[in-house]
């Protein structure tokens, strides 16, 4: 008689369990799944971000080379994904680069456009015509600024390219954001220091991390010329960073600045 | 004991939960799980397609302000969401085959041997709604409005074009991939206009 009672519980107990499982499935993959692939794609995002600020450096980089002063690119940023909108903006005077040692030179302000998207933890920007990427505070070039040095005994010739970029916006959007750039001038100026005179470039920043970031600029080009100059010393303090180039004894630095002018705006749909 | 009791109803009874169950999911699936995938599946591709043209549009900007002659470059137009891979799904919508593209590759404004290019993307998309993008001689328009618009210096146009003895028009459809392969030649001066004369190519 007690079996007769108890028939049906086997499957039951077998129906709750597969209802059980199906659940598990479902919760595993909303709370794992869903957040790794979105992880994935926003990954998969800023690659494209780069990119797009790499061509961006690329086509502006070529208006000046080209000559075209007073041609206008027209770009879009990608700022949002598919998933997440996302925001551009464009800030002058971001720090602020000053070059002593030859003949005196008014200060260069740095402009930065950058883009963000999703969780706002990765920032990927054009900054004194180099590309970075600043992910949870911490910031790396993707291509860093222009800095050529070229060595003949004994003097060195250092190759400088500022660019600066003149507007100032905040967009936000859900889809790509298009930017138009004009190179409205392109002036270059040709300076020599005295014999064995020492040339400081020094970066101020508004921010810490954007210290840091041309403070590894600086380390890269020390690395890079160290063997053609009589020395190079890099420093860095709170919120600035400076490079110092010393030629090789009885030579002096000529210095070849380029500071081309942009107009940086978004474009009106 | 109740002398009515039927001891096989609680197998019927599961049996026919499950079946529900069963067809509850699938018919859920089938109405709202499997549209909303294949929108969003279309609706981020939309989006990809449109970026593969800025990408296209920035690439040859670079192309002919750097004047980088005899090099040729590819830039690649996905046609389908099908192999689109920043879609979130939870197994592969095979029902995102069924949207198309087509590329087209015609004449637009006319420079007597040489025309402004026009590449033209339509979708033809299962789910979503569809887009058409254009670049028109280095213009780039989503649906008909100027999304990019073209370079040029004061009142001169710098215009992408080809020649048509060399290039001719051409159409590419299907569910796959096609690849532009692009060559600049030269740079010639139409009036006030400037001519990026390129070589072109859909496969």
């Amino acid at each position: 008689m007690m079996q007769k009672r108890d028939s049906g519980l086997s499957i039951a107990v077998g129906f709750v369990m597969i209802l059980l499982v199906i659940a598990m499935i479902i919760g595993m993959w909303a709370v794992v799944g869903v957040p790794e692939q979105i992880r994935d794609a926003e990954e998969y995002h800023a690659i494209k971000v780069t990119n797009a600020f790499l061509d961006y450096k690329i086509a502006v980089d070529s208006q000046r080379s080209g000559g075209f002063t007073g041609s206008k690119v027209s770009m879009l940023i990608p700022a949002a994904s598919a998933y997440a909108d996302g925001a551009l903006f464009m800030q002058e005077d971001v720090g602020t680069l000053s070059i002593t040692g030859v003949t005196p030179l008014p200060p260069i302000e740095i402009s930065r456009l950058y883009a963000t998207f999703g969780t706002t933890n990765t920032r990927i920007g054009y900054e004194g015509g180099g590309v970075y990427r600043n992910d949870y505070g911490r910031a790396a070039w993707v291509t860093p600024p222009s800095l050529t040095i070229v060595g003949s005994d004994p003097d060195i010739y250092v190759y400088l390219v500022i660019p600066k970029m003149q507007g100032s916006f905040a967009v936000g959007s859900s889809e790509g954001i298009p930017v138009d750039t004009r190179l409205q001038t392109d002036s270059s100026s040709s300076l020599q220091g005295s014999v064995n005179q020492m040339m400081t470039i020094t970066y101020e920043a508004d921010q810490k991390w954007d210290a840091i970031l041309w403070s590894a600029f600086f380390n890269e080009t020390k690395i890079k010329y160290g063997n053609i100059v009589q020395d190079i010393t890099v420093e860095l303090t709170a919120d600035s960073t400076s490079i110092k180039i010393t030629p090789l004894s009885g030579g002096s630095i000529h210095l070849n600045l380029k500071t081309p002018e942009y107009q940086v705006d978004v474009r009106g749909s | 004991m109740n002398k009515n009791a039927d001891p096989g109803l609680s197998e019927v009874v599961s049996v026919a939960l499950i079946l529900t169950v069963l067809i509850i999911t699938i018919a859920m699936t089938a109405l709202i799980a499997l549209p909303v995938m294949g929108t969003n599946a279309d609706r981020v591709h939309n989006g990809d397609v449109l970026l593969e043209f800025c990408q296209m549009k920035a690439d040859m900007d670079t192309v002919w302000l750097s004047n980088s002659t005899n090099i040729t470059r590819q830039a690649v137009f996905t046609l389908s969401p099908a192999a689109d891979r920043t879609e979130i799904t939870v197994f592969p919508n095979l029902l995102s085959a069924a949207s198309f593209g087509r590329v087209t590759l015609t004449y637009g404004e006319d420079f007597g041997s040489y025309a402004a290019v026009s590449l033209n993307y339509t979708s033809s998309n299962m789910y979503d709604e569809d887009i058409a993008i254009s670049y028109a001689g280095g213009a780039l328009l989503q649906n008909g409005r100027i999304l990019l618009p073209g370079s040029g210096v004061g009142s001169e146009r710098y215009i992408v074009a080809v020649n048509k003895t060399n290039v001719p028009e051409m159409s590419v459809a299907g569910a796959g991939v096609v690849t532009l392969n692009y060559r600049l030649e030269e740079i010639k001066l139409s009036g006030s206009d400037h001519l990026c004369v390129f070589w072109m190519e859909l496969r």
